[in-house]
């Protein structure tokens, strides 16, 4: 899969699930990739006004979520605007 | 016995909203008790529950035994249907099937949930179930993340305003005024929706269905079973459920619900009807992006038009096609398994003459559309006055 691609839609998500308080609110994007696949995906690390329909957006390798104050840390793929 | 006559004899159903008093077994009994009125304790020859949730919303599975069981319907065939939020229009949908084959003459169906006993985000979480537990819900994505989306793509894509999308709501809301059942009976104004809190930008408090308690149920029989059943009777013409790619943001044209698409016109040419034959359609907006897109998708409005159609009054009482005859997901409200079986009471309750002050005159045929996930499920069921 390419790393790269750039967003179709986004939207800021202010009530969050739970395990993912500390993050919201946060931006969720469809990213399509460069081969025309479509991810669902956070975007991170980016100005406010950097994220918009069309923007360019690579992979990055983020927290994606700790399940309670002792438990499992997972990581996932974040997208950040190029 | 080869095919049958199929007809909604029957329906029951709770007022939506906070039922503290009561268990998720209390309200799928109430609302099959009033579908089964008069009867006697007679039995029916299938039970069947639509629920979304039970599991998590109130430690309960195993429904359809539990409920025959509490109806004194010992010894009948029963199960649960689940589908997300079309589990309602999905259950029935088997019931349906199951009568008009032959199979059986008569199935009882309720579609029954629990959401108030969970803590909000609980329930955000109890409906993240419906969309993919590795790609969606690891990314941290409610349903109305991805409706926020949706709609966000849909207001640039298609040129919708804020006040446009606010049309649905608006809609619901006014309708909803005179329907006892009703979450919430109270009309607003788009200002209401364009300053209430924000959820998923450009998504607002007022863009989403509530959270609530309820159920209802409606009684299907053949000709035979006719004679002992009470009440009026409506003749269900048609009825289809479809898929769609599973996740929304999988699909090539995000705004195109194949599924509705696919079920409507299924469940159209069963019944042998064209749309433009309909009196009113139970539209499943439980977004008020997901009220327009599905509007477009069955062809009431052209790509693009469905919230303005509804801004201009297309849709509203007195309409070309008056929708959401009750208040429909946003103000009817959305106890989600339950959802699909409030369409169809309310369905039958307008060709039937009983809709009291919500009745759409000289109605003939009714449609109901009933999704779980973003149109990853749709079933549709059409009906029509028997005479």
């Amino acid at each position: 899969m390419p790393k790269a691609g750039k967003i179709v839609t986004y939207t800021q998500l202010h009530e969050p699930l739970p395990g993912f308080e500390a993050q919201a609110p946060f931006y969720l994007a469809v990213v399509r990739l460069d081969n025309g696949a479509q991810v669902l995906t956070q975007v991170v690390d980016s100005p406010d006004e950097a994220v918009k329909t069309g923007a360019r957006v690579r992979a990055t390798v983020r927290r994606a979520r700790v399940d309670g104050d002792s438990g499992q840390i997972l990581y996932g793929y974040k997208f950040v605007v190029e | 016995m080869g095919a049958q006559k199929a007809y909604v004899a029957s329906v029951g159903f709770t007022q939506i909203g906070d039922h503290w008093d009561k268990s998720l077994l209390d309200l799928a009994v109430d609302a099959s008790r009033g579908a089964l009125k008069g009867l006697g304790g007679r039995k029916v020859d299938q039970v069947i529950v639509g629920n979304m949730f039970s599991a998590v919303g109130a430690g309960q599975e195993h429904l359809g035994a539990l409920v025959a069981g509490a109806l004194g319907m010992h010894g009948v065939p029963a199960f649960k249907v689940e589908a997300a939020c079309a589990s309602g229009g999905s259950a029935f949908n088997v019931g349906y099937k199951l009568v008009k084959s032959g199979a059986i003459g008569s199935a009882l169906v309720v579609g029954v949930e629990k959401m108030r006993d969970l803590e909000p985000e609980e329930a955000s979480q109890a409906l993240a179930m419906a969309e993919s537990a590795e790609y969606t819900q690891f990314v941290g994505a409610t349903f109305a993340a991805l409706n926020g989306l949706l709609a966000r793509l849909y207001m640039e894509r298609e040129d919708v305003t804020r006040d446009e999308l606010s049309a649905m709501p608006v809609l619901d809301h006014a309708n909803a005024v005179t329907a006892a059942h009703a979450q919430f009976r109270k009309a607003i104004t788009p200002e209401v929706v364009s300053r209430s809190a924000m959820i998923a930008d450009p998504l607002r408090l007022f863009d989403c269905a509530p959270v609530g308690d309820g159920a209802a149920a409606a009684l299907i029989v053949n000709d035979d079973a006719l004679s002992w059943s009470k009440g009026g009777r409506a003749e269900i013409l048609g009825g289809r459920v479809a898929t769609n790619e599973f996740s929304v943001y999988e699909r090539e044209d995000m705004l195109d619900f194949k599924a509705s698409k696919l079920a409507f016109k299924g469940a159209m040419a069963d019944a042998g009807l064209s749309p433009g034959k309909l009196s009113l359609v139970e539209v499943h907006d439980a977004f008020s992006v997901v009220g327009a897109l599905s509007l477009e998708a069955m062809g009431f409005s052209k790509r693009g038009e469905g919230s303005k159609d509804a801004k201009a009054g297309k849709y509203s009482r007195g309409g070309d096609i008056p929708i959401n005859t009750f208040g429909g997901l946003k103000a009817r409200g959305h106890p989600v398994g339950a959802t699909g079986m409030y369409q169809i009471a309310e369905a039958y309750l307008q060709l039937t003459g009983q809709a009291g002050k919500n009745q759409v005159e000289g109605a003939e045929y009714a449609a109901t559309q009933n999704i779980g996930g973003v149109d990853s499920t749709s079933a549709v069921h059409v009906f029509g006055r028997a005479s």
